[in-house]
């Protein structure tokens, strides 16, 4: 199969086919670690990392794994990388590991990882579908972090509370309190505020699309009108 | 026929190959990351216990001083793990299985000693009457039934609101320390709403109101089992020398 281009690759898990916007694949995570901004950083890019690797691995061995038993060894194989990812922020983010908990081996669970395997890493080279892992990991990690901003500063008041448990002690400053507490609103951190923040960001990205396909369509009318009066004048 | 099986044996072989590999490497990253997520742990463990000592002097590792609870559905913490003596069984003398199992259980307590005697004792206590879900505490007791702490250990409270019971959202929980069963006296062991002289906070009473309960059912358990619990010598200790 020939390469996709890369730039349309990225467009594609950015925008046009958002795992999180679009494809609406692994909401469970989504939904449920998105209470502050880092907390969805950190599940953000072990997702990435996952995505990555399992791509990776999958990619280098499509031509040795026989059609009849690919998806139990796609299972494996990122079962594997996802206790592998676990163990080590265990060992090396604990008070992270301590707050994303059950997650973590739940990336197991989102589609969006076996979707890429065998969509299209299956199907491309090494370096295409590191790239695929990429643009999906960051799509998905972008709505991720979005949202966990969002609903960290309507619910708490603060944005990057929390820093050092990822980037250690050099991020004790970093939180900031943008609103004053009197002013936060609960609703934002409880479940129903998770489906409510994703929605607005769903209808936004679907306002964008409409408004820039109704520019294209007024432009091409434009376009064709032109001609049209020209030869009227 | 022939060329059948030999597509199913290739192909079994393949997978047995990928899921051999596949576990070599999530035993080779376990193997590498067991002793740091141990020390991590241990790390864990010992800064709540330490929170709930609040400097009362000791020089012993509490972490490391562990025994098991007797009588652990007395503080809710559900039926004995381990069938034993409870309480005069130093974990040492346990198997590692046993040990993990009752630490996994939360049904350890911890020792803090000064010369071997023992100055105050940290022990879990859980409450099913939080707002959402168990509330998990550790109380420190001294043996004159003084609480030295608590600390929330795990809870599910409504962030904001019944989440304040935690030591890095309010102070509230510092107003235990030096409390004592009769300090206020036994009606009075309750948030002011029902008539005791514990804060609850505004919009949240169900979560404090857990919280001052479970840990007067602590200090209730530290009087009932106070021989077990502060009358000990280090045993295993003494046979080593």
């Amino acid at each position: 199969m020939s390469n996709p281009r890369l730039s349309e690759l990225a467009l594609d898990g950015l925008w046009k086919n958002n795992p999180a916007l679009v494809q609406v694949l692994g909401l469970c995570p989504l939904l449920a670690i998105s209470n502050t901004t880092i907390n969805a950083l950190g599940l953000a890019i072990a997702t990435l990392v996952t995505l990555l690797v399992s791509n990776g691995v999958v990619s280098l061995i499509r031509d040795w794994v026989r059609a009849e038993v690919r998806l139990p060894v796609y299972v494996m194989v990122i079962a594997s990388v996802v206790t592998i990812i676990e163990l080590t922020m265990n060992a090396h983010f604990h008070e992270l590991y301590n707050t994303l908990g059950i997650f973590i081996p739940l990336i197991v669970t989102n589609c969006i990882i076996i979707a890429r395997a065998e969509g299209f890493a299956s199907r491309h080279g090494v370096g295409v579908s590191l790239f695929d892992g990429f643009v999906m990991g960051m799509g998905f990690g972008l709505v991720l972090v979005v949202l966990g901003a969002m609903r960290e500063l309507i619910g708490f008041g603060t944005l990057l509370d929390g820093a050092d448990q990822l980037f250690g002690p050099v991020a004790v400053d970093w939180g900031v309190r943008v609103l004053p507490e009197q002013m936060t609103f609960l609703l934002a951190l409880m479940p129903p505020g998770a489906f409510i923040g994703l929605a607005l960001l769903v209808a936004f990205k679907q306002a964008v699309d409409q408004r820039s396909a109704r520019r294209a369509r007024a432009a091409k009318a434009a376009r064709s009108a032109e001609p049209a009066a020209e030869a009227a004048g | 026929m022939n060329l059948e099986w030999r597509r199913v044996v290739i192909t079994a072989v393949v997978l047995a190959v990928f899921f051999g590999l596949g576990v070599g490497f999530v035993a080779y990253t376990q193997q590498k990351t067991a002793d740091q997520i141990e020390l991590n742990r241990q790390a864990v463990l010992l800064g709540q216990i330490m929170a709930v000592l609040q400097g009362e002097g000791h020089d012993n590792n509490p972490a490391e001083d562990a025994f098991l609870l007797p009588d652990p559905e007395a503080l809710d913490l559900g039926a004995p793990v381990i069938e034993a003596s409870a309480g005069e069984v130093m974990p040492e003398a346990l198997t590692v299985e046993a040990r993990e199992r009752a630490m996994n259980a939360g049904q350890l307590g911890f020792r803090a000693r000064q010369d071997g005697e023992v100055v105050a004792v940290a022990i879990p206590v859980v409450t099913h009457r939080g707002y959402s879900g168990d509330i998990r505490l550790l109380v420190g007791i001294k043996p004159n039934g003084e609480l030295t702490g608590v600390r929330v250990l795990e809870q599910n409270e409504t962030p904001g609101l019944g989440d304040k019971i935690k030591a890095d959202k309010t102070d509230w929980i510092e107003g235990f320390a030096g409390r004592r069963l009769g300090d206020p006296p036994a009606d009075a062991w309750a948030v002011k709403k029902d008539g005791g002289v514990f804060d609850q906070f505004t919009g949240a009473t169900v979560s404090p109101r857990a919280v001052v309960a479970a840990v007067k059912q602590a200090l209730e358990y530290a009087e009932d089992h106070h021989r077990l619990l502060f009358d000990q010598v280090p045993r295993e200790e003494d046979e080593h020398e």
